[in-house]
């Protein structure tokens, strides 16, 4: 009896090859290899652990659908960050329907208050193991407001151009440039203050 | 500094001004001391964001996890089984569950008329219609029940068939 | 004689549904009046001053009640209209060279309010309007402002 091959040892061009010609393991291998990076992309927007296991999930049933129309342009994972972002924007705008935000964070929304925030001069991850400043980061980007943190991600993260955001955020290239800045200036900020609460307990 | 000139320096920073305008900021708001620090200070925000991206591992051993989405894969993939159905099964396979929505139905009606409740937003509980004639505008709309105000929050349509966002500036109070 | 009741459990919700539809409906309300309208346009921003010379700021009152529903930081009227629309007639109201409002008084103290902007109509909408209550359409602006038209049934 032949034995199913090995797919941990296969890359992934040969897994989606595999996968594509119906094989569910070599999906599941893919699955296991960067579903943790999926499932951060989801939590990093959602903000929500289950919210995140759920759309993160939901993109992985996706793939495996459209897998078809995948064709190597980009790395698999990068088109896998894809889907689930696009998931995690349709059910934020979902719930921008039902909610509304607070008033603190719609005036960071329409704010131009960054533009007079003194810049931050102290290095405020200094000496920060790699996991503490991970950590700091998350901790900042959880203060951010949907539309300032999605921008981040998609710019910083994605590595999209302004007009490849503006075109998933479905706003101008001058909103995408002024909520970068604001994120920006915001996460410097509060990089700075967890650091000012350190020295000065 | 103006809000033409921060933006340029962080358009400057992100590779996205043409070769003028870089050398532009560069012979200009670059060789001043406000310019450096904030580009100083977006640097290092886009350094340290860049070289620390979130991390999270999933929650769920890899089987747990996995099983859910084949199950989804396997549920999206099943098609329904081909049946031949009499009148009367047609009746009772439709009938049971319409008489449940019915059911259902006629509690929320029940509900409107002891609360008030007015999901699209009216004062006396009839519903309001909205409609975005043009084809280069959308729109959604609100009530504000605590101060009797009715809200259509108009917006540019998306330029693709099926935009992936629809964000809408949303700067209501609710 | 006994009307006749389904025997199973599915056919009599069915026909409580027909029964409690027909209890609760209702006429549709009162007959059509002359309705007495205050039409605005407005302008929201975070600046001090609008750009506008001939830009008032608004009455302290619409202020605080925009200022419950929005976030821009001061609201100034561009122009501000009181008029009278009779039954079952349509009025419309320029207010400025690119935006009308036009306003029909339908029945049942109904209205429908079309927005037109440079010549095409950009909204419509239907619904009561009762007396105290405002409609307000809007939508942003350059700069992070916001425009807004604002309908209130005086």
């Amino acid at each position: 009896m032949a034995s199913s091959p090995d797919y941990s040892v296969k890359d992934d061009v040969q897994l989606v090859r595999a996968a594509k010609k119906g094989s569910l393991a070599a999906f599941e291998e893919l699955v296991a290899r960067h579903r943790d990076k999926i499932y951060a992309r989801a939590f990093s927007m959602m903000r929500n652990e289950d919210e995140a296991l759920d759309l993160s999930q939901e993109a992985w049933i996706k793939a495996w659908q459209r897998l078809q129309q995948f064709h190597g342009d980009s790395s698999f994972a990068t088109w896998m960050t894809r889907i689930v972002i696009n998931l995690c924007l349709d059910q934020l705008r979902k719930q921008k329907r039902q909610r509304a935000e607070s008033i603190e964070v719609m005036e960071e929304e329409v704010g131009g208050v960054e533009r007079y925030m003194a810049p931050v001069t102290v290095n405020p991850t200094k000496g920060l193991e790699k996991a503490e400043l991970r950590e700091r980061i998350d901790k900042a980007m959880a203060q951010l407001s949907v539309a300032h943190r999605t921008v981040l991600i998609l710019h910083e993260f994605e590595g999209l151009e302004y007009k490849e955001v503006a075109k998933r955020m479905n706003c101008s290239i001058g909103t995408v440039m002024s909520r970068l800045f604001y994120a920006r200036r915001r996460m410097a900020g509060l990089m700075a203050a967890y650091k000012k609460e350190e020295l000065n307990p | 500094m103006n809000r033409d000139q921060v933006f340029k320096v962080q358009a400057y920073l992100d590779g996205e001004l043409t070769r003028s305008e870089a050398a532009k900021l560069e012979e200009g708001w670059l060789t001043t001391e406000a310019g450096n620090r904030l580009l100083e200070e977006l640097r290092w925000t886009k350094d340290v964001l860049g070289e620390n991206p979130p991390l999270q591992s999933v929650p769920e051993t890899r089987e747990f996890y996995w099983s859910r989405i084949e199950r989804g894969i396997i549920s999206a993939e099943a098609t329904p089984p081909r049946s031949n159905l009499l009148v009367m099964d047609f009746f009772r396979r439709w009938l049971a569950p319409a008489s449940g929505a019915a059911l259902v139905c006629l509690l929320v009606l029940l509900a409107i008329q002891l609360f008030e409740f007015s999901p699209a937003g009216t004062a006396n509980g009839q519903l309001a219609r909205v409609e975005s004639p043009s084809d280069a505008m959308d729109s959604f709309s609100f009530e504000n029940k605590a101060e009797k105000v009715f809200v259509i929050w108009l917006y540019e349509r998306p330029s693709e068939p099926k935009p992936e966002w629809n964000y809408v500036k949303d700067l209501m109070i609710q | 004689m006994s009307f006749p009741l389904p025997a199973s459990l599915p056919g009599r919700c069915f026909y409580a549904f027909l029964a409690g539809w027909v209890l609760l409906a209702r006429p549709s309300t009162a007959v059509a009046e002359e309705i007495k309208v205050e039409a605005m346009l407005v302008w929201g921003t975070n600046e001090d001053k609008s750009k506008k010379p001939d830009h008032q700021p608004v009455d302290a009152k619409t202020a605080k009640k925009l200022k419950k529903i929005f976030t821009w930081k001061n609201y100034f009227q561009e122009k501000h209209v009181v008029t009278t629309i009779a039954n079952r007639t349509t009025k419309k109201i320029e207010l400025s060279s690119e935006c009308t409002v036009e306003i029909r008084e339908l029945e049942g103290a109904q209205v429908e309010v079309q927005l037109v902007g440079k010549g095409e109509p950009v909204s419509k909408a239907t619904k009561p309007f009762t007396k105290g209550e405002w409609i307000v359409i809007g939508g942003d602006d350059r700069n992070e402002c916001a425009w807004f038209v604002i309908l209130k049934r005086l």
